[in-house]
């Protein structure tokens, strides 16, 4: 059980964290989401009691990190999987943490085979592949078998097979009871691992609250329609209470209706359709839209929903978003996943970032 | 794979060895076995200290070749100021590398990040801090004996053929070598201050070499008696004063070889307790 408090830290005139309240319970997966910047690191760091929190507090299991009799006993924590000695073999590496929390030498030979490291072990891990560094990072984190384990972006640069391999451990991990964190910019790959969701934007939770809850909140539907006689129909459709909104191209967007419903519309008014579609939502988008006015850094003008125009909204109203906000699906034309990794390359690579 | 198999087929938990004891609160004990395992698995360590070993006893042969071979070239003034400091002069230039030994064992951890690793399997940071001063403090000790003992062994007959007291029943030449250990000690520990304070490899190496070599160059200049007390107390010339049998014997004024060795001790206090104060305050 990871419980923070009113967790602040405080860069300068930045605020990295603000004020985050969540609670991390055993037993499941707990995504931990936020674009670049939003200070998913950072409060991993303090977790760790690496950096001190500028106020409010963080506790494990009730205590303070650094208050644990044995932390990797409780804590296994990845949070780079560069943070090793190069020169050290992976082996050494293993044994240097076992040896600090007094863990058998038998131990790490089990870790090691567990992430299948074996015929490596004895080779310094300044020439490994990024992916057998993060079954090294694993490896260390699961060394004093802990109850409780943080990942920080484990797949980032993994290939396919590295992905999955870290997916099923994580599940695996959580059915046996342990407390499972891990932290994602990328919402595809939480809806493929997370039961609980915490979101955090610009240092501020945003959402905490189980997944599927998550899923049926902010995967919004609406219907895209085309006509020629729009003048005639929008109003007809507004009649009936649906929402509907005006797009650039000419076309409307209505919401809280089905296509059978407008086109039972149009059919009984002898209007022409030229289109009717369900258009749903991903929850990239879902995510774009709750994070959008909390994204660091911004692509030029044209990058695809890095803009959304409800990033005037105040963040507490993104669940009513798709009500209020016109445009608010964001991308007209492409809404699946096509576009879910828009507002990720949205950052200047040469800036510096804060996570 | 074996590991995608076997994280597929469910658990860590049927790995071979369990943890069923108790959680046990881990002590210094524990953090003095991690930072011996650390210290001993990574090349640089035996690195640096091949090559002080082979600078400082190199050196100090070399020099006590030349002399021997040129003896009778030497004035008897300049004969006057041979003693057991001379037989181990080559430390003078060593020292440098068991200091970037001192550097390297924070700042390396601190380039790869591997601080943050330690600090999360071992958090109690203070603790942490003595750990790794003391083994530094072993290691550089035992590593000092060995060179002080060595350049008495191969450069000590140069001098002790043309009658150069260096009986070790003789304190102060017992004296002399044990200070080698200690100076090379602690110019190590001022060198794993200037890692932790400065944490990166190159700013903290350049820094040692401003302190060893560069302050007593600049003081040398200094006019007057001021001048030459300063001098006397910045850290080399009182690691110097040290290694001497008895004050002033090289010719310029120098500590007392007590008084070298408190001199000394106060710089590695002005700088390693900053670097402790700094640990443990400031974010990893």
């Amino acid at each position: 059980m990871i419980q923070a408090t009113a967790l602040t830290k405080r860069y300068g005139p930045r605020l990295a964290v603000d004020h985050a309240d969540f609670t991390v319970a055993p037993g499941k997966v707990t995504g931990f989401l936020g674009p670049n910047g939003a200070g998913k690191s950072t409060t991993m760091r303090i977790i760790l009691g690496l950096d001190r929190p500028t106020s409010g507090g963080v506790t494990i299991n009730g205590l303070p990190y650094q208050k644990l009799a044995a932390p990797l006993r409780e804590v296994g924590a990845l949070l780079d999987a560069k943070a090793v000695h190069g020169g050290r073999t992976a082996y050494n590496h293993l044994l240097v943490l076992a040896k600090a929390n007094g863990l058998p030498r038998a131990r790490v030979d089990a870790v090691i085979d567990l992430v299948g490291l074996h015929s490596v072990a004895k080779k310094r891990s300044g020439g490994f592949s990024l992916g057998m560094g993060q079954r090294l990072g694993i490896a260390a984190a699961l060394l004093g078998d802990p109850g409780i384990v943080m990942f920080d972006e484990p797949v980032n640069g993994l290939d396919p097979e590295g992905i999955l391999w870290i997916r099923n451990l994580m599940k695996a991990l959580a059915a046996e009871g342990r407390t499972v964190f891990v932290s994602s910019h990328l919402m595809s790959e939480m809806a493929l691992t997370a039961d609980h969701l915490v979101v955090i934007g610009l240092g501020r939770i945003l959402a905490d609250e189980p997944m599927d809850r998550f899923i049926a909140q902010n995967s919004v539907s609406y219907v895209r329609v085309r006509s020629p006689q729009m003048a005639e129909l929008a109003p007809r459709l507004a009649q009936r209470g649906w929402k509907v909104d005006q797009q650039p191209d000419y076309s409307v967007h209505v919401y809280d209706a089905n296509p059978e419903q407008i086109g039972d519309v149009a059919g009984t008014e002898g209007l022409w359709l030229h289109e009717l579609t369900l258009v749903q939502s991903s929850l990239e988008e879902a995510f774009m839209r709750l994070t959008a006015g909390s994204v660091e850094y911004h692509a030029g003008g044209d990058a695809a929903g890095a803009q959304p125009a409800e990033g005037q909204q105040p963040l507490t109203g993104w669940g009513a978003a798709p009500q209020g906000a016109p445009g608010a699906p964001g991308v007209p034309g492409v809404p699946q996943d096509t576009q879910q990794q828009g507002w990720s390359q949205s950052q200047p690579p040469n800036k510096e970032r804060i996570q | 794979m074996s590991g995608l198999v076997e994280a597929q087929a469910g658990s860590p938990n049927t790995a071979p060895v369990h943890l069923g004891a108790p959680i046990r609160r881990v002590t210094f004990r524990e953090a003095m076995d991690s930072e011996l395992a650390k210290i001993r698995s990574v090349r640089s360590t035996f690195w640096t200290l091949l090559v002080s070993l082979i600078v400082s006893v190199g050196i100090s042969v070399l020099i006590g070749a030349v002399r021997s071979a040129n003896w009778d070239t030497i004035s008897a003034s300049d004969r006057a100021t041979f003693d057991m400091s001379a037989v181990v002069l080559g430390v003078y230039f060593g020292v440098l590398v068991t200091g970037v030994l001192g550097v390297l064992v924070v700042s390396t951890e601190y380039g790869t990040g591997m601080m943050r690793t330690s600090l999360t399997a071992f958090p109690r940071r203070g603790t942490l801090f003595i750990a790794k001063t003391t083994v530094l403090t072993l290691v550089v000790i035992v590593a000092g004996l060995v060179i002080a003992f060595a350049s008495y062994l191969l450069a000590g007959p140069f001098y002790t053929k043309h009658g150069v007291n260096l009986s070790l029943g003789h304190f102060a030449n017992l004296r002399a070598l044990l200070a080698v250990a200690v100076y090379l000690t602690l110019i190590a520990l001022m060198g794993l201050a200037l890692g932790y304070l400065l944490r990166h490899s190159a700013a903290a190496i350049s820094a040692l070499v401003g302190v060893i070599f560069v302050i007593p160059i600049i003081t040398n200049f200094l006019p007057g008696t001021v001048g030459k007390d300063v001098n006397k107390i910045v850290p080399s010339n009182a690691g110097g004063a040290m290694m001497m049998t008895e004050p002033n014997i090289s010719g310029t004024p120098t500590l007392s070889p007590l008084d070298g060795f408190i001199a000394l001790l106060i710089w590695t206090a002005v700088l390693l307790v900053p670097a402790f104060v700094l640990f443990r305050h400031r974010d990893a």
